[in-house]
């Protein structure tokens, strides 16, 4: 994944506006062995890091989502009632 | 048009306008501070670098190939401003704390010298005016303002770029109130910027530039060298401060419980108990005054010490805690103190006004023998040591005296007695007569004071002793008193001057003209003329040649007059010739004057006679002339 498109997702589902938020939380992750990265060249610009989740990463978010949709489950069930 | 530079970022080669390029450093120097200390902080601002280098990447094309100040504009607005990269769930590093809290910097925009004083009231929110009036008035104080000033300029940095400038005022470093400053200062920098081309027009070879580069650095070292000696002088400095102002603690601790001899005044000692409360008492009369001078006191004291400590932690330890306010507190109390001492001390110059002396005869049995022996105790009396600022001394009193009237456990001040001889010319006895003086606010109030001192004299034998000091009560005040004894010798008796009474006699008059410390151990006879020493051959042979120096300087007098007179005459007679020519010089052009107008007079006759006998002639002629013709008709 190459960090434009992250904002461009987040963007779209506005949970952040500036791109300078991620990069800190890229090196931070990736410092964390969730996530690695490669160089790729690229035709009309530098090269560009494209970030991709680690194993460790993978079994992360399923805990992490496991944990959100457990979450998410008892809030809605909370409302309902 | 405008200057462009070109950077490398992310790999890739970019022209940017020079405005531009400068928001962009400062930009990533400001994120670069938010993230101090963070061990990936090179990562982050190389992945945000390559980020700038691909959006400017879509900024330029074949029309436009340089980047202007406005696409920086965009770039930040797509990244975002440098507090945006704060990530929430991270901790703040204590470094980010302090570069966006306050510190102390010079401030070059506003500034006098070199903006110490507005960089420091820009930290704390005052008005630089005040602070700047303090430094003024500390240059009093042998110019320990102008040395304070010179440390600080040179221990604060002075604030260079606009992050450091919020940072001196304490206002958040974020990108738009970067750029507020900026465009404050802007209209100012274009000015100066426009000047400096145009004085560079040339613009400078890169030889030049190197060796302005190298003299900068050679600057910038010999700068800090000069940094790291003066810290270490200030460090000594604040030593320096810090122990003066403990040893004036600890002497004024001292001080203050009192030991012997602590003051000396006009020759004369404390003796007893000369703690400042003693010495305040003694001196002023009202407790009005001795509160003013002893508040006064303390403060003028005090203050400076506390000042000294103060600076001199302050200095040694970079404690930068003590508020400002504090200083001007001080200097205000200081102040206060001085006005306190200076009215204590004109309240009681009022009470000094009157000098007074009496004399009186001291009721004593004197020795009727034909010689008086001086001294100041007997032999074996009980010596008393003391010490005083001048050294040891020591007191001689008599066995069993006592000051009438005066328990000795009591006295606060003891002062020096003096002893002098006059002629007795009305009887054949010998008379002693006191001569105290003192100052106060009536003549009555004068020699109430002068009776204050008391004095000790005695007769023992054929010896008159005197105690060498009059003492002072507790409860009197010191009013300048001062005591003499005179003793009136008649014609054909004497006085012996025991040693030790060298520490009264003062000014003895005498024939042979002796100074007082020769006279000691010696009998001295009053004569018609005065004292003579008996049996001194050494003083007689002074005497003898005092004698015949005085006929010398007659003789030598009366010749000068005869010399003068002389001199006189001569004068005289030149004059009496001098005229005596003038005279004669008139005489004879008189005679020469006379001998003329005979001959003008001689001449005039001549010249008649010759007209009459030219007239005649020619009569005459005129006639032989007629008779001619007559007889020739």
């Amino acid at each position: 994944m190459y960090p434009s498109d992250i904002i461009h997702a987040l963007k779209e589902s506005k949970l952040i506006v500036v791109e300078g938020t991620l990069y800190p939380l890229l090196t931070r992750l990736k410092n964390a062995g969730i996530l690695d990265y490669r160089w790729e060249e690229s035709k009309s610009g530098p090269p560009r890091k494209y970030y991709k989740l680690t194993q460790l990463g993978e079994q992360f978010l399923t805990e992490l989502r496991q944990t959100w949709e457990e979450l998410t489950n008892a809030v809605n069930r909370t409302i309902k009632e | 048009m405008n200057k462009t530079v070109s950077v490398n970022i992310g790999g890739r080669v970019f022209n940017i306008e020079e405005s531009a390029f400068d928001k962009l450093n400062r930009y990533l120097q400001t994120i670069r501070s938010y993230f101090e200390g963070n061990e990936s902080v090179d990562e982050i601002i190389s992945d945000i670098e390559l980020r700038v280098a691909e959006l400017f990447m879509e900024r330029i094309n074949d029309q436009k190939q340089v980047i202007t100040f406005s696409d920086v504009d965009d770039v930040i607005t797509v990244l975002g401003k440098p507090e945006d990269y704060i990530d929430d769930d991270e901790e703040v590093h204590s470094s980010t704390k302090r570069k966006t809290g306050k510190r102390v910097f010079r401030d070059p925009d506003n500034k006098v010298l070199f903006g110490v004083c507005g960089g420091i009231s820009a930290y704390f929110g005052w008005d630089p005016i005040v602070l700047r009036a303090l430094f003024a008035l500390f240059t009093i104080f042998y110019g320990s303002g102008i040395i304070i000033y010179i440390v600080l300029a040179i221990i604060i940095p002075k604030a260079k770029t606009t992050a450091e400038k919020l940072q001196m005022r304490g206002e958040p470093v974020t990108v738009d109130n970067i750029s507020k400053k900026v465009s404050e200062s802007f209209d100012n920098v274009q000015e100066d910027i426009k000047e400096f081309g145009e004085r560079n027009k040339g613009t400078m070879n890169s030889a030049g530039d190197r060796i302005g580069s190298f003299i900068s650095d050679l600057f910038s070292i010999l700068g800090k060298a000069i940094r790291v000696i003066l810290l270490v002088f200030v460090k000594i400095l604040g030593l320096a401060l810090l122990m003066a102002g403990l040893a004036g603690l600890v002497a004024a601790i001292a001080a203050s419980f009192g030991w012997h001899g602590f003051m000396a005044m006009h020759g004369s000692d404390f003796i007893g108990d000369p703690s400042i409360a003693n010495i305040l008492d003694s001196t002023f009369s009202s407790t009005l005054q001795r509160t003013l001078f002893y508040m006064g006191g303390v403060l003028v004291y005090f203050i400076p010490v506390v000042a000294f400590i103060l600076l001199g932690i302050r200095l040694l330890f970079d404690y930068k805690k003590i508020p400002g306010l504090v200083g001007v507190v001080l200097l205000i109390l200081w102040f206060a103190g001085v006005g306190f001492l200076t009215a204590a001390g004109f309240n009681s110059a009022r009470e000094f006004r009157i000098e007074t002396s009496f004399t009186e005869d001291v009721p004593l049995e004197l020795p009727t023998s034909d010689t008086l022996y001086l001294d100041i105790a007997q032999e074996g009396s009980t010596i008393y040591e003391f010490r005083n600022g001048f050294g040891n001394n020591e007191i001689y009193f008599p066995d069993g005296v006592t000051f009438p009237g005066i328990d000795s456990t009591n006295i606060i001040y003891m002062g020096d007695v003096e002893f002098t001889v006059k002629m007795n010319r009305r009887d054949s006895l010998y008379r002693l007569s006191v001569t105290r003086e003192a100052n106060g606010f009536s003549q009555k109030d004068a020699v109430m004071h002068a009776r204050e001192a008391k004095t000790v004299a005695s007769v023992e034998g054929d010896s008159l002793l005197i105690f060498p000091y009059f003492a002072l009560e507790k409860g009197a005040l010191l009013r300048n008193q001062d005591v003499s004894y005179e003793l009136s010798i008649p014609v054909g008796k004497s006085i012996h001057f025991n040693p030790r009474s060298e520490s009264i006699i003062y000014d003895v008059p005498n024939i042979t003209n002796t100074h007082d410390r020769n006279m000691i151990g010696k009998t001295w006879y009053m004569t018609a003329k005065g004292l003579r020493c008996k049996n001194c051959p050494d003083i007689d042979r002074r005497l003898e040649e005092m004698e015949l120096e005085e006929m010398l300087k007659e003789e030598l007098e009366r010749l000068e007059e005869n010399r003068e007179m002389m001199i006189e005459e001569i004068e005289e007679d030149l004059e009496r010739l001098r005229d005596a020519m003038e005279d004669a010089k008139d005489d004879e052009l008189r005679e020469m004057r006379g001998v003329v107008r005979e001959l003008e007079n001689e001449q005039r006759r001549l010249q008649r006679e010759l007209e009459r006998e030219k007239r005649n002639l020619q009569r005459q002629i005129e006639r032989e002339f007629k008779e001619f013709e007559e007889t020739f008709q």
